[in-house]
C-alpha cells in the first residue's frame, strides 16, 4: 500500500461522527506503535454538574453519551441515594432494570452493526440496525423518545410501565427479534471469511486485562469474570438474577461473540423482570439532603461505569466525579494494535466499543521514510475487501 | 461458507417480501405515539403564572419576565430539551408535552412562545402584588378555612407590607 | 473484632476485616482510621506517604480492580480517593488521601497499577496534583491553547 504525503484533516471534519485521534506508526503494514489523542468532546459536564441542582443533573449526564444515555443517570441517582440513604421503591427497581437492558440490546446491536461496516459488510450492518429499530421504537412509546429517555430521577423512575399496554408490546418486541438476533449471530460465525479476519485479532491477554483494569465485555471476551450486575447487584438484578458471559480467547471475535450472547442474555432478564415486576409506587420524594458521600455503580454496555458525589447538605452537590467505561477500554487497544497490520487496525479500534467511535480519519507515520499521511476509513475498508478476497 | 452466504440470502429475501420500513416523510404523515415528549403548550385558562416551570427547567428554557401590570411566561424551543420537568411541577397542570415532533425553522430565535398574565397591584399603595389568578385561587383556598364574617376582600387584595400595616392598625383600635 | 474508631459501623463480615487488618500491619503509624457505611463501601484513611504501598496490597495481594481515582477541591487542601472494587465480593474500598492545596502532590501509583495512567493524567490536569514519577505527563482532555496553570475543576476562593 502506497503512503502518499498528504494534507491530513484534523479531527474535526463535517464527516466524522465523534473526534478522536490515532496516530499509528506503520513499518510497511505492521503497525509498530499507536499514540492516542483524546479531549475533542471534553464539555466539562462535572464542572456543569457542580453549578447545577440534584434535580436538574440526572438531565445533564443523560446526554454524555447518546447510546449508554440510561446508564448515566442511573448512576448518578444511585450514588445520590446512597448518600442520602433513600430506598428506592420495589417497582422502580424493576423498571430501571427493564430499561437498562433494553438499553444494553440496542447498543449491543448499534456496535455489530458499525463492526459490520468497518470490516466492508454492510448487508450485514443494515441488517443489525434494521432489527435494532423496534427496540428504539418500543423506546418511544415507553419513555417518549428514542434516546434521552429521562426515566430516571432520584427516588426512583419517572414513568410508569403499563401493565395493559407495555407489556404486551415489550413481550412482542422481543419475540420479533430474538431469531433475527439468532440468524445473524449465525451469519457471522459460521462466515469462514469473516471468522479468518476477526479471529485472533487484537488480542488482548487476561493479565494485561487486569493490569489495564478493562471493563464490560472486553474484560469478558479476555476472561476476566466481572459483572457489576452480579458483583454487586443493583436495581433488581438480584431478583432477576443475571448469567454472565465469559471468553478467554480476548480477540475481536471473542468480544463480537460476548455481546451477541449478551443481547440474547437481556432479552431473557427483560422477560422475567416483566414476570416479576410487583405493583406499588414508582418513586419517592427525598425528604431531606444529607451531606456525605455516595458512589453509583451500574454495569453499562460498555463496562462499569461509577459515579462518585458528596453530598454537603446544600441542593447542589459539592462534587461529581464521573468515569465512563470507555475511559478504561480504550488505552487498552495499544497493547492490542501494536504487532497487527493496518487493515485490522480500525477493527480492533471498534472492537473495544470506544464510545467515541471514530475509527474514520487516522494518521498514519511511515517510521521508515518518517513522512505523515492521513487515510479515511472507505479506503481501510477497501484494503479490509481486497485482503478478504485474496485469503 | 455456503450456509452463512444462504442465511444472509434468505434475510435479503425475507426483507424484500415484507412492507418497507421507511416511509415517504414529509409527504406521507409520521405521527409520533401517544407519551412522545413533544413540543409543550400552556392552558391559559389554567396557568396561574406561579413560575414553578421557570424554576425548574434545567435547560433554562423557560423564563419569567414581569414588569408592574403583566408577567410573560415564555418558552424558547430551541434550549428546550423536552424532560418533561415543567408538566411535572405545574400545580395547575397547565403545561403538556404534546406529540408535535417538527419545530423547523429558519431563524432559532423565533420558535418562542409565551403566556400573559395580569399582575395585580396593591389597593393601598400600587406595588404590583402577584397574578390576578394566583390572588384568586389563595382567596378561593382560603376562604374555606375562615368563617364568612371574618373574610375581607380588601384585607386579601393588598400587599405583605400593606396587610400588616392596615392589620396592626385594625387591632389598636380594637376593631380585631 | 477489630478495634474500631469512633465513627465507623461495627462490621462482622469477613470481607472488610482482613482488607483493613492487613493494611493496618503494612502501613502502621501511616493508618488512620476507616469507616463504612454498608456492607459494600468502606473508606479507609491514611497519610499520603503510605499510599504506593496500600496499592500495592490491594491490587497485587487482594486482586483488587483500580476503578478510578477523584479528587475533591476543599479549598485548602484536596481529598484523594482511589476507588478499589473488588469484584468477587461486590465491595469498593476507597483509600482517602489529602494534600494541601499549596504544594499538591502525590506519589504516582502508574507503575503498580498500568491503568492509572490517564486517570492521574486527568487529575494532574483538572485540578493541578502532581503525581511524581508519572510516565506520561502531559494534556489529555483540555485544547492545546488552555493555559499550562489554569486548573479548571479548582474551586476559586
Amino acid at each position: 500500500m502506497s503512503v502518499e504525503a498528504t494534507l491530513p484533516i484534523g479531527p474535526y471534519h463535517p464527516a466524522l461522527k465523534e473526534p478522536e485521534f490515532f496516530k499509528l506508526f506503520l513499518d510497511g503494514e505492521k503497525v509498530v506503535d499507536v499514540a492516542i489523542r483524546l479531549g475533542y468532546t471534553h464539555r466539562g459536564i462535572e464542572y456543569l454538574a457542580e453549578r447545577k441542582t440534584y434535580n436538574e443533573i440526572p438531565f445533564l449526564v443523560e446526554r454524555i453519551c447518546g447510546i449508554c444515555s440510561n446508564v448515566h443517570p442511573m448512576c448518578f441517582c444511585q450514588a445520590v441515594e446512597e448518600a442520602w440513604g433513600l430506598q428506592v421503591p420495589d417497582r422502580a427497581r424493576y423498571i430501571r432494570t427493564i430499561i437498562g437492558e433494553l438499553e444494553r440490546i440496542h447498543s449491543h446491536l448499534l456496535w455489530a452493526g458499525v463492526a459490520a461496516h468497518i470490516i466492508g459488510y454492510d448487508t450485514l450492518f443494515m441488517h443489525f440496525w434494521k432489527h435494532r429499530e423496534p427496540v428504539c421504537e418500543l423506546f418511544e412509546v415507553l419513555t417518549g423518545n428514542r434516546q434521552n429517555y429521562a426515566m430516571n430521577c432520584i427516588g426512583g423512575v419517572r414513568r410508569d410501565i403499563d401493565p395493559t399496554k407495555h407489556k404486551a408490546l415489550i413481550l412482542q418486541t422481543l419475540s420479533q427479534i430474538r431469531p433475527s438476533l439468532l440468524r445473524l449471530e449465525k451469519a457471522v460465525t459460521e462466515d469462514p471469511v469473516v471468522r479468518a479476519r476477526i479471529e485472533n485479532v487484537g488480542v488482548l491477554s487476561k493479565d494485561q486485562a487486569r493490569k489495564l483494569c478493562v471493563v464490560g465485555p472486553v474484560a469478558r471476551a479476555s476472561g476476566l469474570a466481572i459483572d457489576v450486575r452480579k458483583d454487586e447487584p443493583y436495581a433488581a438484578y438480584k431478583e432477576v438474577g443475571v448469567d454472565v458471559k465469559v471468553l478467554t480467547e480476548g480477540d475481536v471475535l471473542s468480544r463480537m461473540l460476548v455481546r451477541l450472547l449478551e443481547a440474547l442474555e437481556s432479552i431473557e432478564i427483560v422477560k422475567r423482570g416483566l414476570d416479576a415486576i410487583p405493583p406499588g409506587p414508582i418513586r419517592l420524594e427525598p425528604k431531606e439532603i444529607v451531606p456525605g458521600d455516595g458512589i453509583g455503580k451500574v454495569e453499562a454496555p460498555r463496562g462499569e461505569d461509577i459515579h462518585y458525589v458528596r453530598s454537603n447538605g446544600t441542593d447542589i452537590p459539592e462534587r461529581v466525579k464521573i468515569r465512563a467505561p470507555s475511559y478504561m477500554n480504550v488505552p487498552s487497544i495499544a497493547p492490542q494494535i501494536i504487532g497487527s497490520s493496518l487493515a485490522d487496525a480500525s477493527l480492533i479500534i471498534a472492537a473495544v466499543d470506544p464510545c467515541f467511535c471514530c475509527t474514520e480519519r487516522i494518521a498514519l507515520v511511515n517510521v521508515k521514510t518518517n513522512r505523515e499521511s492521513s487515510v479515511d476509513f472507505e479506503s481501510l475498508a477497501q484494503s479490509w475487501r481486497r485482503k478478504s478476497k485474496h485469503s | 461458507m455456503k450456509t452463512a452466504k444462504l442465511r444472509i440470502i434468505a434475510e435479503v429475501l425475507r426483507s424484500l417480501a415484507s412492507r418497507a420500513y421507511t416511509l415517504k416523510y414529509p409527504r406521507v404523515a409520521s405521527p409520533a405515539p401517544q407519551g412522545f415528549r413533544g413540543k409543550l403548550e400552556y392552558d391559559i385558562e389554567k396557568c396561574t403564572g406561579c413560575a414553578a416551570c421557570v424554576q425548574n427547567c434545567p435547560a433554562a428554557a423557560l423564563k419569567s419576565i414581569s414588569n408592574g401590570d403583566r408577567r410573560t411566561i415564555e418558552v424558547w424551543y430551541g434550549k428546550c430539551i423536552y424532560c418533561g420537568r415543567c408538566e411535572e411541577v405545574c400545580p395547575e397542570r397547565a403545561i403538556t408535552l404534546t406529540t408535535a415532533y417538527s419545530l423547523v425553522t429558519g431563524r432559532k430565535e423565533e420558535i418562542k412562545s409565551s403566556v400573559q398574565l395580569e399582575i395585580n397591584r396593591c389597593l393601598r399603595c400600587g406595588k404590583p402584588v402577584a397574578t390576578a389568578r394566583q390572588i384568586d385561587k389563595v382567596r378561593l383556598q382560603v376562604k374555606d378555612l375562615v368563617l364568612p364574617e371574618d373574610y375581607d376582600a380588601y384585607l386579601s387584595s393588598l400587599c405583605f407590607d400593606c396587610r400588616k400595616t392596615v392589620q396592626a392598625g385594625l387591632l389598636l383600635a380594637g376593631r380585631i | 473484632m477489630l478495634p474500631l474508631t469512633a465513627n465507623s459501623l461495627v462490621h462482622t463480615l469477613s470481607n472488610i476485616a482482613p482488607l483493613v487488618e492487613k493494611l493496618r500491619s503494612v502501613l502502621g503509624d501511616r493508618f488512620q482510621k476507616y469507616s463504612t457505611r454498608n456492607e459494600r463501601r468502606a473508606y479507609v484513611y491514611i497519610r499520603k506517604e503510605g499510599i504506593r504501598e496500600c496499592v500495592r496490597v490491594l491490587f497485587d495481594q487482594f486482586g483488587a480492580r483500580l476503578s478510578t481515582i477523584s479528587a475533591v477541591d476543599r479549598n485548602f487542601k484536596f481529598d484523594v480517593l482511589y476507588h478499589f472494587t473488588i469484584d468477587q465480593d461486590g465491595l469498593v474500598a476507597s483509600i482517602c488521601v489529602s494534600t494541601p492545596k499549596q504544594t499538591a502532590s502525590l506519589d504516582s501509583v502508574t507503575d503498580i497499577v498500568p491503568a492509572a495512567n490517564w486517570i492521574e493524567r486527568e487529575i494532574q490536569e483538572l485540578l493541578g496534583i502532581k503525581f511524581v514519577g508519572h510516565p506520561t505527563p502531559g494534556k489529555l482532555l483540555t485544547s492545546d491553547d488552555w493555559p499550562e496553570d489554569e486548573y479548571p475543576l479548582r474551586r476559586i476562593g
